[in-house]
């Protein structure tokens, strides 16, 4: 257990130290924030209509940028192979760098995400539902990305691959996700939106560990 | 079938086009078949200098 | 592994197997395409409400189960190749995927068509449709793989992986995607081929998915053929280049 929080501490740290934390996916956010008026106009109800659906998409390619550095850096410098002969078992590891990106980048995201739909006219009272169906698929959207992360992690070009491979992955999300932002909160509003989200969640958790360590192994040969 | 119908193009277009995808996959297909075929035989020719 | 699992393990029997089998195939495939083709457009009424264009459907539907079934079959073969190392497992799953996503395309199209009639548009984000341009995206993602690395060993052990997270996502996707259009469907929609589908018009929707399946199955195994003459290329260039 405590090689597993180790790893999870030291991939955060590294995220933190360099940059490639939640601070890009922030920078991210805001600068397609500031696009989506200049596309679609600044008509208030338009936006505000608009404005769940927007956010998620913001939220899910902010992750997607940074889903190629979950493994790569790692890769490169051949702390991957080390790691692999680690006690702790592969798919713990992949395990491990999936939550510790989770904590990082995603989970950070999907908090500040619902506060800046206000520069859609977004409704104060949809913040919390917003932010709450953000930060329930938050996990999933790590899991996922760590998966197509691992698949990439040695490609030079991996870049063009991650969106391919994660999309279809993430369109499960991204309906109970926006599902559960547009309900009310309740038992018959966003509450079984949440608890799909959840299954996802459970899911993807069981999924992502054994798809890292395959891919990985792949590129131990 | 009323070949005069006004949808009569649509119908037509999709048979089409769902023929001419499945042709252009066999001959791709044979094709590639033939080429891979003509290369083996030279790649498998006792040779020194290619 | 089972003895029929053994035989076709071997690359230059399973050649032979199949250069005998193919033409019988080849005959009974033209047959069906034959006998759909007539029933399709004479020997079936016109829908009460579609009128002639549900003679779509015929080209459209079988196309769809066909993606469907190919990728179903890739992720099969992945893992078979990944549990049981069958030598030919990873080559009939990268054969399949160019055949599956042509048969993806199609469905997309003739849906299109047969939308455009139908609804006005060229295009429509009905829940078929929809989770057919996924499983598009699922395709092209899984033919990237095998084209992004130059070891053919690693970029088989990575698209066994692709394959297998994107055959586990399919029910999700449809499940998903159905229940997001029922969200926005308009109260009364016009069901594609209606409650129960009238034996006039499921003769030729199965005689043409039988067709299409045949096809499939000639296809598949030449690209597999194919496969091997690329490996068998592959590995004499490599012997020559050690020999020097």
């Amino acid at each position: 257990m405590t090689e597993f929080t180790a790893l999870v501490k030291r991939d955060i740290a590294l995220a933190f130290r360099q940059g490639g934390g939640m601070s890009a996916g922030l920078s991210f956010i805001l600068a397609f924030l500031v696009m989506v008026p200049l596309a679609i106009g600044p008509d208030q109800a338009t936006l505000s209509r608009l404005a769940p659906g927007l956010l998620w998409l913001a939220l899910l390619l902010a992750v997607l940028l940074t889903a190629e550095r979950i493994f790569q850096q790692d890769h490169d410098d051949g702390s991957l192979e080390l790691l692999s002969m680690c006690p702790l078992p592969l798919e713990l590891t992949c395990l491990a760098k999936a939550i510790a990106h989770w904590i990082s980048v995603t989970l950070p995201l999907a908090a500040l995400a619902a506060p800046l739909g206000l520069l859609l006219n977004l409704g104060a009272d949809r913040i919390v539902p917003v932010a709450l169906a953000m930060l329930a698929g938050s996990l999933s959207l790590s899991f996922v990305a760590a998966i197509a992360g691992a698949i990439t992690a040695g490609l030079r070009r991996g870049g063009l691959l991650v969106p391919l491979l994660v999309l279809p992955l993430y369109v499960p999300v991204l309906i109970f996700g926006i599902a559960a932002s547009t309900g009310n909160l309740g038992p018959t509003g966003n509450l079984p939106s949440l608890l799909v989200l959840l299954a996802l969640t459970m899911i993807t958790m069981v999924l992502q560990p054994w798809a890292s360590a395959a891919a990985l192994r792949a590129y131990f040969r | 079938m009323d070949w005069s119908s006004s949808h009569a193009g649509f119908v037509l277009a999709a048979y089409g086009l769902s023929f001419a995808v499945m042709a252009g996959l066999v001959l791709w297909t044979i094709i590639r078949k033939r080429r891979l075929a003509a290369q083996l035989k030279t790649v498998a020719k006792p040779d020194r200098t290619s | 592994m089972s003895s029929s699992m053994q035989i076709l393990a071997n690359p230059n029997l399973f050649q032979r197997i199949a250069a005998m089998v193919l033409p019988w195939l080849a005959a009974a495939t033209a047959l069906s395409f034959a006998a759909g083709l007539y029933l399709a457009f004479f020997a079936s009424p016109a829908d009460y409400q579609q009128g002639e264009t549900v003679r779509i459907m015929y080209v459209h539907v079988p196309a769809a189960w066909m993606a469907l079934f190919v990728y179903v079959l890739m992720a099969l073969a992945s893992a078979v190749a990944l549990i049981f190392r069958h030598p030919l497992a990873d080559a009939a799953a990268k054969s399949a995927a160019p055949l599956g996503a042509a048969f993806c395309f199609l469905a997309l199209a003739t849906g299109s068509l047969w939308g455009k009639p139908m609804w006005g548009t060229w295009w429509v984000w009905d829940a078929r449709l929809t989770s057919m341009f996924v499983l598009m995206l699922l395709y092209l993602g899984y033919i990237a793989v095998w084209q992004a690395f130059d070891d053919p060993h690693r970029a088989a052990a990575l698209a066994r992986v692709v394959a297998l997270v994107g055959v586990i996502n399919i029910p999700i996707v449809k499940f998903s995607v159905d229940w997001w259009n029922t969200l926005h469907q308009p109260a009364s929609v016009l069901k594609l081929t209606g409650t129960a589908i009238h034996p006039s018009m499921l003769w030729p929707l199965l005689l043409m998915a039988l067709a299409y399946t045949l096809l499939y199955a000639c296809l598949h195994l030449l690209a597999i053929g194919n496969e091997i003459a690329v490996r068998k290329i592959r590995a004499t260039r490599l012997k020559d280049i050690e020999a020097r």
